[in-house]
């Protein structure tokens, strides 16, 4: 038993620490938001470290990271409030080295290799909101998606789609934002994101695009990897958010002396404190049970949401409140965690969906 | 990383379980695993089982006996032997005063005193707080005045924990009253069949009988049985806080308590319909599922580094005994009405399920004190702070 991370692992959250560190401090961030929504050159220099490749597999030309590598990124990419694609092109590049055939996951990073290229996944759920017709050798895609974290940063996306018949998706396809019958209608979410609602109206995909049909698991798959990046992102906000109250409460003179010599901002505190551990080791079970067995991977992710979307909302408002009134304004990089966290909290499902699954899976009788 | 255990681990895991299970004797393991009261002397029959095949201390090191076994190993030990129904082993001795005799105690206090505690026949208990000192323990007043070769002992302290049948007391006193309240408290080692020393019951809320008042009056105490210095007990009784720490989070027992929490809730109805078909209950009972696994995890991980974080033994103190008790109510939740017996009637043909009834009420009030002794858990939380914030 070791949850230490490996020096390789170390080595790669370092460099991208550093790259945010340099290149996207709070204020450079806040400009690049009022401008442009991200920076592309951000980007580009995250692409020169290797991040968009990193859980490809080495004989692909990725790093041969994993669903460790996928969370500890999200994690100080959360921590550095990045604003950048990173865990969206993780998530889908994960389903891809996990699900796509040979050569359309080659011919992809064929492209990687020339351009910053961004694929980021169109869905947060398995509902059927896009459907999928076979129309001679093309699947034509039909239907909505909504608050798509990221379309507008993207030359791609990955879309799960119906077969005939099926109650959920159950079918993934590459499909390239300039398709004909796809509209995006582009927006800022709550935590400065670009973010983007999709009508595929008639969009015809041909087999090279087509990563699975028929095949709900994937689906699934790909879900679970949502779960666990914005579970992580969750994580490395809240843990910036803990740093900032505790630091606000050692330096804010109120009473002739610093606010954290009140014993009832101590104990709160020391709460968050604690929930952000429960939230830290359930991180670590969900990238270790990722590539073990289906069901204790389905549990552990279901239950990491569960505690990651609480976690987020207890210290979010905690936050704010042992920051005072300088918690709720614009200037505090504290309010800007904050959103963050209230979103990573409703992103791929609200806690009590994900305690209902939980709860289903390992109690129902027969009966129920 | 990984979660999963090492082949050696996994080995010594499977030693243990295979060990216990030839060798717990069966009637405790089967009241103890439908709620029934843990006897003294089911504590001293297991202690001396464990010791007849060498496993009495695993945790010590080979020059006194033990097997040098790892936090860890220690800790899927007390897995191993909760889940199959053993009773704890009496933590005074083999968990606290043992590695404080080891580190502080002389050769002579060696030899006599750790044989007895490994085999079980020397029952230890632990004299700290008093009426006047509780969290603040360092303000205790029970004397120790030199007289020749012995000290001179009188005072009173509480809280004492099955002190009832206990042969020794380790003992915190004061042996000097100018300097400030750290640095004049010593420890001694003290007969409990000395003359002056009375035992006095404190009723408890369950029913039990599990902690004591002890007053000492004139006790003469050897100067032989002081462990370490004069005025080092506060030093003392600090390393052996420390060294109390892998068991902290009390995960065996709350994972005990589970299992049969669910058992309950399986069997369980109301209206007619399995309780597990409630969904309210069943979403408590996987958050609190949720909760367990979090807190054995958290807890192996301090065990599996060399220096855990400063604020994790708090931390999981805190939790640990939170879920417990979260664990302990939904039990009695789950059961209704039938929590209401305190001490359940033994099972019949027409009440053949009432064994599983057995102190699940009790045991909820009991485990109140989960919260309170060992430093409570607001004390637990000055600590992180004092460590987070440092004010």
């Amino acid at each position: 038993m070791n949850f230490d991370i490996t020096d390789e692992q170390r080595l790669l959250i370092d460099a991208v620490s550093r790259c945010l560190a340099e290149e996207a401090s709070f204020t450079a961030r806040q400009a690049v938001v009022r401008a442009h929504g991200w920076s592309p050159s951000v980007w580009s220099t995250l692409c020169d470290l290797g991040v968009p490749v990193a859980v490809f597999a080495d004989t692909d030309g990725g790093l041969g990271g994993g669903a460790m590598e996928l969370a500890l990124i999200a994690q100080i990419g959360a921590a550095a409030l990045a604003v950048e694609p990173i865990t969206s092109v993780l998530i889908a590049h994960s389903v891809l080295a996990r699900s796509a055939p040979a050569p359309l996951r080659q011919r992809w990073l064929e492209r990687l290799r020339d351009t910053p290229a961004v694929l980021v996944p169109a869905f947060a759920s398995t509902e059927a909101t896009v459907r999928a017709e076979v129309d001679g050798a093309a699947t034509v895609l039909n239907g909505r998606a909504a608050v798509v974290y990221h379309a507008p940063c993207a030359d791609h996306l990955l879309v799960a789609a119906a077969s005939a018949g099926a109650a959920r998706a159950d079918s993934l396809y590459l499909v390239p934002v300039n398709a004909a019958g796809l509209a995006l209608q582009s927006y800022t979410t709550v935590d400065a994101q670009r973010a983007a609602d999709l009508v595929l109206d008639g969009v015809r995909v041909g087999a090279d695009d087509t990563v699975t049909t028929h095949d709900p698991a994937s689906v699934d798959l790909a879900i679970d990897l949502g779960l666990l990046a914005v579970s992580a992102e969750a994580l490395g906000s809240a843990e910036r958010a803990v740093a900032l109250t505790l630091e606000y409460l050692k330096t804010r003179q109120q009473f002739g002396g610093p606010i954290g010599r009140f014993q009832a901002l101590q104990h709160r505190a020391v709460t968050c404190l604690a929930r952000l551990e429960d939230l830290r080791t359930l991180v670590l079970l969900g990238a270790a049970r990722f590539d073990g067995p289906t069901e204790a991977r389905r549990t552990t992710l279901a239950a990491l949401k569960v505690v990651a979307a609480e976690t987020a909302r207890h210290i979010g408002e905690e936050a704010v409140q042992l920051h005072g009134g300088m918690g709720v304004t614009e200037e505090m990089e504290i309010s800007h965690h904050f959103r963050r966290l209230i979103a990573t909290s409703i992103r791929y499902g609200a806690r009590d969906e994900h305690l209902r699954a939980y709860a289903e899976a390992r109690f129902a009788t027969a009966q129920g | 990383m990984t979660h999963e255990l090492s082949p050696d681990d996994a080995a010594f895991r499977d030693e243990i379980r295979a060990f216990v299970a030839a060798h717990l004797p069966s009637d405790i393991a089967e009241r103890l695993l439908n709620g029934g009261a843990i006897a003294a002397d089911d504590i001293r029959r297991w202690q001396a089982i464990l010791h007849q095949h060498g496993l009495g201390a695993i945790h010590w090191p080979a020059a006194f006996g033990g097997r040098d076994a790892s936090p860890l190993r220690q800790y899927l030990f007390e897995l191993e032997c909760a889940m199959a129904g053993a009773p704890p082993q009496l933590a005074f001795g083999v968990r606290m005063l043992a590695p404080v005799l080891m580190r502080f105690g002389t050769r002579a206090q060696q030899a006599q005193f750790l044989p007895g505690i490994v085999a079980g026949t020397d029952w230890w208990c632990q004299g700290y707080s008093e009426p006047g000192a509780g969290s603040d323990l360092a303000s205790l007043r029970t004397s120790a005045v030199r007289d020749g070769d012995h000290y001179v002992v009188n005072g009173q302290k509480c809280w004492n924990t099955l002190g009832q049948h206990a042969d020794w007391m380790f003992c915190l006193v004061r042996t000097d009253t100018e300097s400030k309240p750290q640095r004049g408290i010593s420890m001694l080692l003290i007969d409990m069949k000395s003359p002056g020393i009375t035992v006095r019951p404190t009723q408890l809320l369950d029913g039990t009988r599990e902690v004591n008042d002890i007053f000492f009056d004139n006790v003469r105490v050897p100067v032989s049985q002081r462990v370490g210095e004069e005025n080092d007990g506060w030093t003392i009784a600090k390393f052996l806080l420390v060294h109390e720490r892998t068991n902290i989070a009390g995960v065996p027992w709350s994972k005990r308590d589970y299992a049969r929490l669910v058992q309950i809730a399986r069997h369980a109805t109301r209206r007619g319909a399995p309780l597990l078909d409630d969904p309210d209950f069943r979403h408590r009972l996987a958050r609190l599922e949720i909760d367990l696994e979090i807190l054995e995890y958290t807890n192996l991980r301090m065990l599996s580094v060399a220096k855990p974080d400063p604020t994790t033994p708090s931390l999981l103190k805190i939790r640990g005994s939170e879920i417990r008790q979260a664990i302990s109510a939904l039990t009695m939740e789950a059961l209704g009405a039938e929590a209401l017996r305190l001490h359940a009637p033994q099972p019949t043909d027409a009440l053949p399920e009432s064994t599983y009834t057995t102190g699940v009420t009790a045991s909820y009030l009991n485990l109140r004190k989960l919260s309170i002794y060992g430093g409570s858990n607001e004390i637990q939380r000055n600590i992180v702070s004092q460590i987070a914030i440092g004010l």
